[in-house]
């Protein structure tokens, strides 16, 4: 298991946990993000913000932000 | 029998970029009228239709995400629901993105309110390869569905007759709706029942559990209010066996009633779109370098673009002006010197400049409404986030920031894609520290003449001592506005879209009504006051209460070695920037003909720059001409930002408040740069 921004463009998996305070898991859960969804890597330049694709949407996600995200590697 | 209902309140509900704004326009046409939520500075926008004999008046809610108490969009949203009852709810969804703005609904479905589901941009989606069982759907949601694909008209009569039928049916919506297909979590089912029958409020209890699962803090105080303290100390304890993830424990249960809903519904065909395959403009839009460069080069291109087609506009509106004011001077030849003065030198140019920022901003705000419309705006904020950050500033800042550079006036307006209301007022009050063109048009010369050999030490201070000033100005503004929602980056990437030049155009025209019914009166007046203040008592400009004040401001121009003339030239820039020079010109007795400082705008000053600049060699010393250098460079917003601040945030006191808070720095800004001055010179 990996944290999101770790991933590489490509890269598939299922989102295993998320770790943050109340407003930020709030936030992202109205984006789309939820336990055991998958999602994508779409754009990860090692330096600022990436680019996943989930629930047939794509999200921008900061550099800390991403490494709140908890992912098990692997497509279905 | 009581006489039968025909005014109706329909509210508008959806996430953003789900199209809800283009069924709004599509439903009120150009009857819109924007106001702020009370006592909030959150944007309301309203607007009427008939349908049927019967009126309707429908409020857009804000577009958020969810209904948590993070953000002040969201309390307006939740609180019109329960607070306003509207007669029905439209809530509107993106076809192709279901299962995410789904979300929305699943909020809203739990209140007892009718609902009417929106599948928007149904176009797309059939096109992406979704098989959509409407009728099924429909069944399975116990409401009204309605296909549309609104940028193209499609939709429009099903769902006008949906309202209407919604609002005339006596079927009551009920509260704790027994027959929502919701599978209850265990933990949300004990929370529900350790509440259930206790609390007075007009939310509903499934819904309630669940925002005391998401520990959402006004719901958290709302149910201790309301039970007794055993049966709160009982709910306490279920909530701890969360163990602190609640929030997605309630976000799970929420997806998988969408994801049970959708399952007998929604298919998809031919080649699924989530193959992760990147569009070859969206790589190089979002690439960290190409992506900057290409949204400078967009952003220059607006304001080029802006400017070639506002420009005829605004030359013949600047010959008319002093055409205009020089017939109606002649014609009131009759009446005493001052009234003539009055409509020639301060009634007309005051319109003149009202109108010349309309026929400026029009064109500007088009095309931002059209960047926003095609989805590049996301990606522009995407690109620069990073750097933004370092200011405390979101990448949606950045387009504003940009355009001020230009004109402080387009900076203000661009703030208009910041989707969080905090983050957007802090952004208009920021952009004016951002020196426009014709700031540098003056401090240009002024640095040309006293320090010809080192401009670029000057110009390097300057823009040093702005990004200070951006940071404590940014800091300050943030402890005035504590941003508890900041939770950096999360941000949709919309597809692209085709433009919908309906939506943009009638965007374009709420803006405007909004402007001229705020912006242009304050401009008006306060170029009307400057008038007064330059021709009164006596009908020169030397003896003018304008100079009283600046004699007045003696001491503080002292500070700065600065006498009354400059003093004046600081204050006739709140007019207009461009006005300083001109201004300076007079005083100096170079420029003639003129009897008061805004009749500059109307006639022009003929004068030589290497005059002024003799002038002002022989009258003020280096370390002076630096104190009014950083003094004008940080001066007070002109009128016409002041004006769209006003017009955009609704806001005296923000409007106010900014003005004093710049004028104070930029005197701070020139004492300091005097004192340095002093010391080097």
């Amino acid at each position: 298991m990996v944290s999101l921004d770790f991933l590489k463009p490509g890269d598939a998996g299922k989102i295993t946990s998320i770790n943050g305070r109340q407003n930020f898991l709030s936030r992202i859960s109205g984006i789309g993000f939820s336990l055991n969804e998958k999602i994508e890597m779409l754009q990860n330049n090692k330096r600022g913000p990436v680019i996943v694709s989930l629930r047939g949407s794509e999200v921008a996600l900061g550099r800390k932000e991403a490494s709140a995200v908890i992912v098990e590697l692997g497509r279905e | 029998m009581s006489t039968l209902k025909t005014n109706y309140t329909i509210a508008l509900a959806g996430q953003p970029n789900t199209g809800k704004s283009t069924i709004f326009n599509r439903l009120t046409g150009g009857h819109q009228h924007v106001g702020n939520w009370p006592g909030k500075t959150v944007e309301k926008k309203g607007g009427n239709f008939h349908f049927n004999d019967k009126q309707f008046e429908l409020i857009d809610l804000p577009g958020t995400y969810s209904l948590t108490s993070n953000s002040m969009e969201e309390k307006v949203t939740r609180d019109f629901l329960v607070n306003e009852k509207p007669d029905v709810v439209v809530a509107v969804v993106d076809a192709s993105q279901l299962e995410r703005t789904l979300y929305m609904l699943s909020e809203i479905i739990l209140f007892p309110v009718k609902i009417i589901l929106v599948l928007n941009m149904m176009d797309v989606a059939t096109a992406n390869g979704v098989n959509l069982d409407v009728g099924n759907l429909q069944k399975e949601l116990g409401i009204k569905v309605i296909p549309m694909a609104a940028s193209k008209n499609q939709g429009m009569p099903e769902l006008l007759e949906a309202i209407d039928s919604e609002c005339s049916s006596k079927k009551e919506p009920v509260k704790n709706n027994p027959n929502l297909k919701w599978q209850t979590g265990d933990l949300t089912a004990e929370i529900e029942a350790g509440i259930a029958g206790k609390v007075n409020a007009p939310y509903p209890e499934k819904w309630l559990a669940l925002k005391l699962l998401e520990e959402d803090s006004d719901i958290c105080e709302l149910v201790e209010n309301e039970l007794e303290p055993a049966a709160w100390d009982n709910v306490k304890e279920s909530l701890k066996k969360s163990q602190g993830g609640g929030t997605l424990l309630a976000a799970g249960e929420r997806y998988s009633w969408i994801n049970s809903i959708l399952s007998s519904s929604l298919q998809w065909t031919g080649q699924s779109k989530k193959t992760g395959r990147r569009h070859k403009f969206d790589s190089l839009a979002t690439h960290p370098l190409w992506g900057k460069i290409l949204a400078v080069l967009i952003l220059m291109l607006t304001f080029i673009a802006t400017f070639l087609l506002c420009m005829p506009v605004i030359k013949f509106l600047l010959g008319s002006m002093a055409n205009i004011s020089g017939l109606l001077k002649s014609s009131l030849a009759g009446q005493p010197q001052w009234v003539a003065s009055m409509i020639g030198d301060g009634l007309v140019p005051g319109l003149g400049i009202s109108m010349v920022m309309i026929s400026f901003l029009l064109p500007l705000f088009f095309i931002i409404g059209f960047l926003e419309d095609v989805g590049y705006i996301a990606r522009l904020s995407y690109v620069f986030d990073g750097f933004m950050n370092r200011l405390g500033l979101h990448g949606k800042s950045f387009m504003s920031f940009l355009l001020s550079f230009s004109c402080n006036i387009s900076g203000v307006m661009g703030s208009r894609v910041i989707d969080s209301w905090k983050q957007r007022l802090i952004t208009i009050i920021m952009t004016s520290i951002i020196p426009c063109g014709a700031v540098w048009g003056v401090i240009g010369l002024m640095i040309v003449i006293f320090f010809n050999t080192n401009t670029v030490l000057v110009v390097s201070c300057l823009f040093l001592a702005m990004i200070i000033q951006l940071m404590i100005t940014s800091m300050l503004m943030r402890r005035f506005l504590p941003d508890e929602d900041y939770t950096g980056l999360i941000m949709e990437l919309p597809p692209y879209h085709k433009p919908n030049f309906r939506t943009i155009f009638i965007y374009t025209w709420t803006f405007a009504k909004g402007f001229i019914k705020r912006g242009f009166t304050l401009i008006a007046g306060v170029s009307f006051f400057v008038w007064l203040l330059s021709y009164f008592p006596n009908g020169n400009i030397e003896t003018s209460f304008l100079s009283t004040i600046g004699h007045g401001l003696d001491p503080i121009g002292s500070l700065m070695g600065m006498d009354w003339r400059l003093i004046v030239a600081l204050i006739a820039a709140v007019a207009s920037k461009e006005a300083a020079l001109a201004s300076l010109a007079v005083i100096y007795g170079i420029g003639s003909g003129v009897t008061s400082i805004t009749q500059i705008y109307s006639t022009k000053v003929g004068f030589e720059h290497s005059a002024l600049g003799e002038a002002l060699l022989h009258s003020i010393g280096p370390a002076t001409a630096l104190a009014f250098i950083f003094a004008f460079f940080f001066s007070i917003p002109c009128v016409g930002t002041l004006g769209v601040i006003y017009s955009e945030t609704k806001s005296i006191k923000w409007t106010v408040g900014s003005a004093c808070y710049y004028t104070f720095t930029s005197l701070a800004f020139g004492v300091i740069a005097y004192n340095v001055g002093l010391i080097i010179f």
